[in-house]
Order: structure tokens, then sequence, then C-alpha cells
């Protein structure tokens, strides 16, 4: 740009402690504040899993009553999907996409806390539906009318749950203006667009996309929020409302909404396996072209989840469903182009990409399954359904993001992650997860329909259940060593320098943890692995020389 | 700039002509004024990014020999470190938010939060 | 239908084989942190163009499998010999034989039973009292969504005899997991006979 942004700042004390937290516009800071938020969500939801998985373990369990049970997995949807999984990713680009752009801080920092506060209060607020008298919000977490309408849904939780989510999709499209503004208007010279890095790529996409369907939920709870609370009949079919536009407003951002919580996470896994491959990434222009290729169609899918409903056109949303496939599929094929004929490093973050493969290849097939409506017509809200969207979410991108953790852990504290005690947390994670979703599958192929709080013996559900149930206590145990391997390296740090892994994109050029504007120095940029060039800039020098003399 | 450019063009046009498709197989108003709508609304900012921006200057930053330090201008503004208004401009949202349910008087409460947050900030930004 | 249901899960397990080999192959051989460079293989346009094309034309062969299963299992086009009405209320089921008197409501603790007679064309009109329920019964692999507003309509020829479960798919409130209802199919003569008892006793 013509223009230069100084950094200012020194001339006033700086707080420190909780003050300090509270008070930051350091991008850097704020996405640490995110990171942490979102994974408090996201123990809390898998809690919530857990009291789910107990009750069903055998029929007629009554640890829960039926109103908690539908409170319980309404609230487990609602953080995993819009308080873990894609506010995870905005943390993740919050810390990492100026760094691997090479700029000092995001666009519009106070905005970038605004998002943040708003973010997390909005996530507070619908919460806090627990404390009223009639519970939290227990209409699914798709909340269709008329069942979230006042006449069925009568509690004060239902209306805390729309405006919190309302908060924290706002909340959303600040943070896409600000992450968008920074990676098209502040990157360094030198640094085009053909040489970000795929996670800065993928997040760019990801923030189109929320710009485009974040606008169509917000709609759809304003809507919803007027029948409530203002007498409204818009969804209200008895007053010549419709369901069916419900449905339309929440799936024409819900299916992009799928795709904004995995586009991210395929950028994490395509940062992490070249790095520990040692090789460039096989296909980068091919991924980028895939990556805009996904947010194209997923425009065009949404109805896919209201094949049953007999109000859309079927076979256009069946064709587009099965068209998204292919992009998708490419992908595979640049991460194992990627290995093909590389050194490969089995670290703790490779080892969760492998597992991330492994899952998110079987929700890829079943979700061509699905997309097929006569299919669809048994599988539609069974569990096969649920082990589906789990083997994209769970298996696919929490996996990434215990990866993208492993990873970038060094970056963000200074401090190593003990690899052994991560490779067991690999394989406890990895185990429990098939062990938990896999029978969901066979559930859902024998009938069991997603969302019921019991049900009866006889019908072919009790062992599967049960298997899952066993499942679950292995996964969590996986996460907890994570989270114990986390809190024994911040206690007793094993130092990390700037760059453990012989890492690509920039953010391996500058200290661990980045000074206050992220360089004191920025490299020369002649390619997308910039720290790597920098740091091989000698070898091969020498190396060409070696070359020359030879001829 | 050329590039990002390029990508809207082409993700208007094609949810555009998607548009069109999904009209003739299902006359049906809801999708079609939606992707309409994000079609239009794509195209618009690509329109901007091709006409105001990407035709006149090439940015160092997109200019592949680029250096470190081409391309440095004049200051023409600079980062606050800390800032309380945020917090404040969050809390007074929420308030606002919680008045939606609870009733009038939050409303106001979280306006004049809101009001003294931004009156606050452009304080700083003045200072 | 059913060869619909082998098409996919054939090729699923064809293509999710060569993926899965490909990925343990390459973590097998290529494993390890060796001195020396890795091969500069980043590009190679003829493989991309086949990893693009041949999905494409796996995709392209499922939807026209697909497309055509799918307007037979949608189609109205035969006559039924038999309607029945559906109404999905909170939460349980109504079903009302067309044309006599008979209708069969269920409570949630008493689930209601659907008589149905084998090798006819039975037609179903679906209703909803409140909000949206869906009709659904495991071993026919089909269900539709009830709706208030708006009445859904399909067919089908029981074509085989037993009694099975049938359950609301579509979640519906407090008691969703108590909203289910037997399917129970019978032969012909056997429905006449148990339709005419019904009748005389209404």
């Amino acid at each position: 740009m013509s223009a230069t942004v100084v950094v200012d700042g020194g001339d006033a004390a700086e707080p420190v402690g909780v003050v300090a937290w509270l008070t930051t516009t350091d991008h850097k800071r704020i996405g640490i504040l995110y990171l942490v938020t979102t994974f408090t969500f996201f123990l809390l939801g898998g809690i919530f899993a857990g009291i789910m998985r107990a009750q069903l373990t055998a029929p007629n369990e009554q640890l829960v009553g039926r109103q908690t049970y539908n409170e319980l997995f309404t609230m487990h949807g609602t953080i995993m999907i819009f308080l873990f999984v894609a506010p995870f990713g905005f943390g993740l680009a919050n810390y990492l996409l100026p760094l691997q752009v090479g700029a000092p801080d995001v666009a519009f920092p106070r905005l970038n806390a605004i998002s943040y506060w708003m973010f997390l209060l909005g996530g507070l607020i619908v919460l806090s539906g627990f404390l009223t008298a009639g519970g939290a919000a227990s209409a699914g977490w798709t909340s269709y009318t008329p069942l979230s309408e006042q006449p069925f849904q009568p509690g004060l939780g239902m209306d805390l749950w729309i405006v919190g989510l309302l908060v924290t999709s706002v909340s959303g499209i600040l943070t896409a203006v600000n992450l968008l503004t920074t990676a098209i208007l502040m990157r360094a010279p030198g640094m085009i667009m053909w040489r970000l890095p795929i996670f800065t790529w993928n997040t760019i996409v990801t923030l189109i996309m929320v710009l485009v369907a974040f606008p169509s939920i917000a709609v759809a709870f304003g809507m919803l929020f007027i029948d409530r609370r203002l007498g409204g009949q818009l969804f209200d079919p008895s007053a010549g409302g419709s369901p069916i536009l419900y449905q339309h407003l929440f799936w024409f951002f819900g299916h992009p909404e799928v795709y904004i919580m995995v586009l991210p996470f395929f950028g994490v896994i395509t940062e992490i396996v070249p790095v520990f491959s040692r090789k460039r990434l096989f296909g980068y222009t091919g991924f980028v072209l895939a990556t805009l290729l996904i947010a194209g169609y997923s425009m065009t899918v949404w109805a896919h989840h209201m094949f049953t409903t007999g109000a859309v056109e079927n076979p256009f949303f069946s064709a587009m469903s099965f068209l998204i496939a292919v992009p998708t599929g490419i992908k595979f094929f640049n991460w194992i182009g990627t290995m093909w004929r590389g050194r490969i490093w089995f670290s703790t973050p490779m080892l969760f990409c492998l597992a991330f493969l492994g899952n998110f290849l079987i929700g890829g097939i079943t979700g061509v399954m699905v997309a097929s409506p006569p299919l669809d017509y048994h599988f539609q809200d069974t569990y096969f359904v649920v082990a589906h969207l789990h083997s994209v979410l769970m298996g696919g991108s929490v996996f990434a993001i215990f990866a993208a953790i492993a990873f970038w852990f060094p970056k963000i504290t200074g401090a190593m992650l003990r690899e052994s005690v991560g490779k067991v947390a690999v394989a406890l994670m990895f185990v429990g997860f098939n062990l938990t979703f896999t029978p969901m599958y066979l559930l859902g192929l024998r009938g069991m329909p997603r969302r019921v709080a019991t049900y009866d013996p006889g019908l072919g559900w009790t062992t599967p259940n049960l298997v899952a149930t066993v499942g679950y206590v292995v996964l969590a145990l996986g996460v907890l060593v994570f989270l114990g391997n986390v809190v024994v390296s911040l206690v007793r740090r094993i130092p990390a320098g700037a760059d453990p892994w012989g890492g690509y994109s920039l953010e391996w050029a500058t200290s661990s943890p980045p000074p206050e504007h992220n360089f004191e120095r920025l490299p020369r940029i002649r390619s997308e692995r910039p720290a790597y060039d920098e740091h091989h800039a000698a070898r091969e020098v020498s190396e060409r020389i070696e070359g020359e003399r030879r001829v | 700039m050329r590039t990002i450019g390029r990508v809207l063009l082409a993700s208007g046009t094609f949810i555009l002509v998607s548009a069109a498709i999904y009209w003739f197989v299902s006359h049906e108003w809801a999708g079609t004024i939606l992707l309409v709508g994000t079609g239009t609304a794509t195209l618009i900012v690509a329109a901007y990014s091709w006409l105001k921006v990407g035709s006149s200057t090439v940015f160092a930053e997109d200019r592949g020999d680029a250096d470190p330090g081409d391309g440095e201008g004049e200051a023409i503004a600079s980062f606050t470190m800390d800032s309380p208004w945020p917090l404040a401009f969050g809390i007074g949202v929420a308030v606002l938010a919680g008045g939606l349910v609870f009733g009038p008087p939050l409303l106001v409460v979280g306006a004049v939060v809101i009001v003294v947050a931004i009156v606050g900030m452009m304080r700083e930004s003045i200072a | 239908m059913l060869d619909l249901w082998r098409l996919f899960v054939g090729v699923s397990i064809g293509v999710g084989a060569i993926v899965i080999g490909l990925i343990v192959f390459s973590m097998v051989r290529y494993r390890g942190n060796k001195p020396g460079q890795p091969a500069a293989f980043n590009k190679h346009i003829p493989f991309e163009i086949a990893y693009t094309a041949i999905p494409v034309l796996i995709v392209a062969g499922l939807f026209y499998a697909t497309f055509g299963v799918e307007q037979n299992v949608d189609s109205l086009s035969s006559k039924p010999a038999l309607t029945i009405g559906v109404t999905g209320f909170d939460w349980s089921w109504r079903f009302a034989y067309a044309g006599t008197d008979v209708s069969i409501a269920g409570l949630p603790s008493r689930p209601p039973t659907l008589v149905l007679p084998e090798g006819r064309v039975v037609r179903f009109y679906l209703h909803s009292a409140d909000v949206i329920h869906s009709f659904f019964v495991p071993d026919l692999l089909f269900k539709r969504d009830v709706i208030p507003g708006r009445t859904n309509v399909f067919q089908i020829v029981p074509d085989r005899l037993g009694t099975f479960h049938g359950q609301c798919a579509e979640f519906c409130g407090l008691d969703h997991a108590e909203m289910t209802f037997s399917v129970r199919i019978v032969t012909g003569s056997e429905f006449d006979a148990w339709l005419a008892q019904r009748e005389a006793a209404s």
C-alpha cells in the first residue's frame, strides 16, 4: 500500500495481569482468548454428550428426565456448532492469519476485541437459559418451527437462545470483515495471493462464506423472535405462515456453515502434512481452486437436509451434493500426493492429521450415500446421519483442531508439548472415536431415530449403544490425556525455539511467542514457503554452486 | 486486489447461473431469491475491487519481486495497544440483547453503554 | 431400490478401500526421517486431471442410478386400492381408512397399530395437528415428514408379511421418543376380514 500503519502504544503505562487481557487489542492475545474460550465450550458440550451416552447405554434408562435430555442434546449441538468448531477456526485465524501474511496486527484491532467480547457474552446468554425456570432451549440445534414457537417452547430459555446466537452471528460477521480486510490489504511485500499459505487461503474463502451465510441465519432467528415475542405469524401455518420457509433460511445458512466448520481445518491439515512429509504441497493451485469450487457448490446444496419434506426439488439438490464431493475428494489426493515420495515424520500433529484422513474419508463417503434421496428416505433423522456428521465434524474438524493445537502450541507458548504423551492421546482418541461412531452407523441402518431420550429393548439397538458408550469413555480419556499434556508442558517448560518443526509459513520466521507486533524483520518472500526459504537459503546457494562446479 | 476480484467475479457468476438453473427446475421462490441476492451482492463487491482499486495501482504485496520495505509511505493511522472500550461495547450489546428478552429498561441501559463505548473509542482515536 | 443400496455400498467400499490403501501405503513406504532430500514431486498435471475426472464420472453414474429409482419411489401414477389418512400429533398417531369409519388412534403409552394388506397399492395422506413429525418405518426403508399446513402424499406396495416397528423421526418435543407405532402387514383376505370386523364394531 502507499501508506503505512505505524505502531504506537508505548507511551502509556501498560496494563498487566487480568486487566491486560480484558483491555487487549493484540490479535495474538485475542486469538488465545478465542482458543481457550471455545475449547472450554467444547469440554462443556462434551460433558453433555457424556450424560446423553450414559442415558442411552441401556434401553429404558432413566438417568435424566426427557425434558433434561432434550435440553442437553439441543445445547450439545448448539455449543459444538455455534460456540466451538466455527469460532475455534476464527480464533486460530485471529492468531495465525496476520502472522502468515506478514502483518503487524489485524486491520481493525479494537473491532477485533469487540467481536471477541460479543462472542463470549452471546455464548453465555445462550447458556444462561439453564438458569431460567423453564430450563434451556429444547427444540434441537435446528429449532425447526413450529416446535420453536411460543406455544410449544414457552420458556425464556428459547428466547435467550435466539438473542444469544444473534449476538454471536453478528460477532462472526464483524470478524469476517476484519480478517478479510487484513488478508487482502495488509500482506507483506512480495506476498502475492498465490503464495499465501493454504490455511490463509481457506480462511479467506471461509470468511467470504460467513458474509454470505450468516445474514440468512440472522434473518431466520429475527423472524422467529418476531413470531415469539412481537405477535408475528411468519412461520405459523395456522395463520398462513410457512414452516418450510424457516427450513430454507436455516439451511441456506446451515450448509455453508458445514463448510465454514470444515474448510479452515482442511487448511490446518494442509499446513501440517507438507511440513512433516518434508515436501511442498502437491498441487497448490488445484487445491485452491477446489476450495473455491466447494464454496460455490456449498451455496447450492442446502435443501439436501430437506429431502424428506416433499417440498423441495430433490434431483437438483441431489446432483449438486454429488458434485461437491468431487472437489472434496481432490483434496485427499493433494494430501496423499504430498506424502508420496516424501520423508514422513510421525510427530503428534502429523498423527492427528492421519487420523483425520481416515475419519473424514468415512464421513465423506457416507455423505455421498445420504445425498441420494431414495437412500436418504431411510437415513434422514436416524443415527446414520448422526454418525455421518460426527465423522465430518468430530473425526474431521475436531481432530484437525487437536492437530492445530499440537502444531502451533510451541509457537503460541514458546514451549514444546510432550511427544510421547501426545501419541498416547492420538491413539486413545482415534480408537475411542471409531468405537463411538461406527456402532451409530449400524444403529441408523437399524432405524434408530436421533434425538430420542430413550428406546425400547428388542429392536437390535442395545448392543451398539453399549459399545458407543464404551467408546465415549475411551475418547474422553484421550482428551483428558491431551489436556494433562498441555498443563504439564506449560508448568515444566521445554523451550521450543523459533522453528521446532522446520515450518514453511511466515509465523515460523519470527520468535516463539512472536513479539508485540509480530516481526522484528520480515524475510524476502519468493514462494509459498518463505520461512523455509529463509532457513535454507544459505544451504541452497552452496548446493547450487556445488552443482555448477560439477558441470 | 486483482486476484480477489477474480475470485468474487467467478463466485457471483457461479451463484447467479445456479439461481437461473434452480428457478427453471423448481419454480421455488425462497431459494431463488436467496441465490439471486447472494450472487448480486457478491458481484457488487467484485465490481468495486475491479473498478475502484484493481485497475489503477499495483501494491507491493501484489508484486512477486517486491522486497521487505517496498511500498512504505506516510503514516495514516496508529494502532492503539489497549482499550477498555471494546469490552464495554460488548457488555452493552449483551445488555441490549437481554433487554429484548427481559424488557425495555435493559434496552435503555444497553443503548447508553454502547453510546458511551463508542464515544470512548472516538476520543481514543482523536488523542 | 435394494439394487441402489447395493450399488452405493459397493462403490463406497471400493473407493474407501483404494484411498485408505494409498494412505497406508504412503505411510509405510515413505516413513522415517531419513537423511537426504525427498523428491520434488509437487505437480503432475495428467494425474491431477485424472483424479478430478474419475470422481466426476463416478458421481454422474450414481446420480443417474439415483434419479431413476427416485422417480419410481416418488411416483403416484398407479391407482391406489386403499387410502389412509395419517395424522401425527403430540405424541402419537391416528390412522383413518378412507371410505370407512375405521380410525385407529394411539397414545404415547399405548402406540397404535397400522394394518396393511400385502400386495396392494396403499396411498398415504400425511397431516400434522401441531408441529412437524415424520412417518418412519425402518423396514420399509422409507420416511416422509408430516408438516402442519401441508399434506404430503406417498404410496407403497407392502411386500412382506409381519409386524414392524414404526416411529416418529422428526424431533417433536417432550415425548418424541414415545411416538411409536406398529405396522402389521397381513394377506389381502385377512385384511378385508379385519376391516369388516372393525367397521362393524364402530
